[in-house]
């Protein structure tokens, strides 16, 4: 396979993940600040759906914040940029993926761009998020069925799981953060697990997560959900180690070289194993920090080694 | 449904060919089709759109929008039927002509016999832009220069066919002869069960074939690569679809580099070696050291690399002086010449304006004549003289006054015209048509695919059927 191809495969995985993690934060925390405490205001919840696009704008209207971060195409974090990024890196590699997957990755594409803004704005935020989001697990489901699991499968993969962990602590940090502040406020017991609930509830992990903590969802058992359970596919130790898998599988040498990513990985990942949740607690941000640059290195590491 | 369908007696209808009801070739088609309304016409229509929609089977003009616009190529769902017995003598006139083609170009390249007898004038050959000094003394691999050629065909209100151009640089269109095909058969399955129509689906095995029989010498299992500008090229779907549909890597100049004179594609697991290159970027983009120093598109020493015998170039370098218009006038002696027969296809009466006595006629009858530049394709810079006003021929004039070399006239033809469905007008109307052919040669290796691309000019009454211009294609059937 052709590194340029690899990379732009690589790309066309993270913007995927990308796309479909800010459609979500946006839905599920503009819907969370029409029915939740008091404190927990509309305006609260459109800066935090602002922080997680990455952007300094403040003071942003209703409609503006929406616009801005799902349809503006002068925002380079805009779910319709990543799409429209995903897309482009699809197309360059046309002839290596499958027909369905190309035909699923178009129709998504034609999907948002083709959408009424206004609509989205005005009444149909959720109707668009839902679609938008299913069709994402369409192209996920091609992605596996349709491809020869070889290393195309794998590169696509690597940079869905890559992206997804970044998105994950990403998310864990904003929230968080509206925590904290929500707590200086108003430290009832309501309003903290409304917070922690609408964290679960933007990494698809409300339920399920249920299943696992019994109990009102409290800071620690999110966090030990999010950020260190080994089975759940919306947790960091998870997407870690299927960023593991996937490029063990890419590499083809028996005993990784110390300076190889494979190796790089590999390390950390052990350690990250035996990490217990009060490592976590006691600095929240900090480890966060620690993880999102790790996260970084290995991405950097991948591209260099493979794809340049 | 077509059974209303009429068309000018001074046309000539590939459907009723002057008469009023169908000859028998379309016979078949024609009763089949009638079973269905136009309601069932039209929800086929729509879902043969949304296919070419969804699979992303488009061409894109970039004006304002870096994504750029897609087009679809429109599809017109009545095929274009072409008996065995006509298309046989088609075939054997391509495969003759390209055959000659290639005796023309690599004589062109080494003794200049052609010129040094006079069968085609120097200064024509000396004066043309896409004569590549580059080229001079080199033996490509298996001794081809054109190894994919896209000849145009047309008919002409006479009934016989006629070559309109040679296309022998880098010709495009077959995806959408298998896109459209495909399409077809999913649209309309029982019209293929009622017709016998020859198979298209196997070109790019056949293509690829071809690639192997041209490897450098020595190479058993040759890599080969389709070698694309980028996706921003408007043709990027077809590039794509050639390399995806013969299980090749599909590269661009940026993921190829030479060393030692051998050219290598960068992959994930290092240098892999390059053999044959199949390259849809223009001669003077490929190499930079060679052709233009600000091309980013091409590969620093692939010429040399060529040079040695190291990788085959299809199509070769510095083919278009054979495609040239005002060379065009010369095919018939051109095949002659090297092949010892007659030319098998008619070449359309030509003006050369660089001859005092063909200038002269032209200027005095620009108002009844096509002009063409020598050595443009897309149908830019053409004129056509009946549609032209006083002002604009006095303009046509002045240009070709300027430049008596790059023009060349010819005769009005009217190409043949087809039943065609017009949105517009909600029913079938008859629009001119022309055949982009595609032909390959290779080391002991010929084909041509049966069929090719039948262009339609959509808009009433003009000739261009260009898709950069307006036009749509229809699927074509030889008859077996």
């Amino acid at each position: 396979m052709l590194s340029r191809i690899a990379n732009n495969l690589f790309w066309m995985g993270r913007y995927l993940e990308r796309a479909e993690s800010m459609t979500r934060f946006t839905k599920v925390n503009y819907f969370s600040a029409l029915d939740g405490p008091i404190a927990i205001s509309r305006d609260l919840a459109l800066k935090a759906i602002l922080r997680m696009n990455g952007t300094n704008l403040t003071d942003q209207s209703e409609e503006d914040t929406l616009q801005h971060v799902t349809f503006a195409r002068d925002n380079g974090n805009s779910v319709i940029s990543s799409v429209v990024a995903a897309r482009e890196n699809g197309r360059s590699a046309r002839d290596v993926i499958s027909a369905e997957l190309w035909e699923s990755i178009n129709k998504y594409y034609h999907f948002v761009q083709d959408y009424k803004v206004d609509d989205y704005k005005k009444t149909h935020l959720f109707d668009f998020s839902q679609r938008a989001n299913d069709m994402v697990t369409v192209i996920k489901g091609k992605v596996d069925s349709t491809l020869v699991h070889d290393e195309t499968w794998d590169v696509i993969k690597a940079g869905l799981f890559v992206e997804r962990a970044i998105q994950i602590l990403r998310t864990v940090q904003i929230k968080y953060e509206d925590i904290e502040m929500l707590a200086k406020e108003d430290s009832s017991i309501a309003v903290r697990s409304y917070q922690v609930a609408t964290l679960l509830d933007t990494l698809e992990s409300f339920d399920i997560s249920k299943r696992h903590c019994t109990g009102a969802p409290d800071l620690t058992s999110a966090l030990q959900f999010l950020i260190l359970q080994p089975e759940f596919p919306r947790s960091f130790l998870f997407c870690f180690d299927k960023v593991r898998f996937h490029i063990d599988r890419l590499s083809q040498a028996k005993y990784p070289a110390k300076d190889s990513v494979e190796y790089f990985i590999d390390k950390h990942l052990s350690r990250m194993k035996y990490m217990v949740v009060d490592e976590v607690e006691t600095d929240v941000t900090g480890t966060i920090t620690q993880l999102t640059n790790l996260m970084y290195e290995i991405a950097g590491k991948i591209e260099q080694q493979y794809m340049s | 449904m077509l059974k209303d369908y009429t068309c000018d007696e001074v046309l000539f209808d590939e459907m009723l060919a002057k008469s009023t009801s169908a000859v028998a070739h379309y016979k078949k088609f024609v009763k089949q089709f009638g079973e269905y309304d136009k309601q069932d016409f039209l929800r086929l229509k729509d879902e043969a759109k949304t296919q070419f929609f969804n699979e992303g089977i488009t061409f894109a003009t970039y004006n304002n929008n870096a994504e750029g616009t897609e087009r679809i190529f429109p599809f017109d769902l009545i095929p274009r039927i072409i008996p065995a017995k006509e298309w046989d003598t088609i075939e054997k006139g391509l495969i003759q002509r390209n055959m000659a083609i290639n005796a023309f170009l690599e004589d062109l390249y080494h003794d200049k016999k052609i010129l040094k007898d006079g069968v085609v004038p120097h200064e024509l050959i000396h004066t043309s832009n896409n004569l590549l000094v580059q080229m001079h003394g080199i033996n490509p691999p298996g001794g081809i220069y054109n190894h994919i050629s896209g000849t145009d065909v047309i008919r002409h209100s006479d009934g016989n066919y006629y070559v309109l151009e040679d296309n022998v640089r880098v010709p495009s269109g077959v995806s959408y002869v298998l896109a459209n095909r495909n399409s077809l058969k999913k649209t309309l399955p029982k019209l293929f069960r009622q017709c016998k129509v020859q198979l298209v689906k196997e070109y790019p095995d056949q293509l690829l074939q071809m690639l192997h029989t041209v490897a450098p010498q020595g190479v058993d299992e040759p890599t080969c690569v389709v070698l694309t500008p980028g996706m921003y090229n408007s043709a990027y779907f077809e590039h794509s679809f050639l390399a995806q549909s013969m299980g090749v890597e599909l590269v661009e100049g940026r993921d190829l580099f030479v060393e030692k004179n051998f050219v290598y594609m960068k992959t994930i697991y290092g240098p892999k070696r390059v053999d044959v290159i199949y390259r849809r970027v223009d001669d003077l983009f490929i190499d930079p050291l060679e052709f233009r120093s600000d091309s980013a598109l091409g590969t620093a020493g692939l010429m040399q690399a060529y040079r040695a015998g190291n990788v085959a170039l299809v199509n070769a370098p510095g083919t278009g002086v054979a495609d040239d218009k005002a060379v065009y006038i010369y095919m018939p002696e051109i095949i002659k010449y090297y092949l010892g027969e007659e030319a098998i296809l008619r070449n359309v009466p030509t003006y050369r304006c660089e001859k005092d006595d063909d200038f002269k006629y032209v200027m005095e009858n620009v108002h009844q004549l096509v002009v063409k530049p020598v050595d443009e394709s897309g149908g830019y810079g053409i004129s056509i003289g009946t549609e032209l006003t006083k002002a604009q021929i006095e303009e046509v004039k002045q240009t070709v006054k300027a430049n008596r070399r790059k023009y060349i006239a010819q005769p009005i033809m009217s190409l043949s015209v087809h039943p065609t469905y017009i949105e517009e007008a909600d029913t079938f109307e008859p629009r001119h048509i022309d055949l982009r052919t595609f032909c390959l040669l290779g080391k002991d290796f010929q084909y041509v695919l049966p069929g090719g691309l039948t262009r339609v000019a959509l808009k009433k009454g003009t000739l261009i059927v260009n898709s950069s211009q307006g036009g749509g294609s229809k699927d074509t059937w030889i008859l077996s």
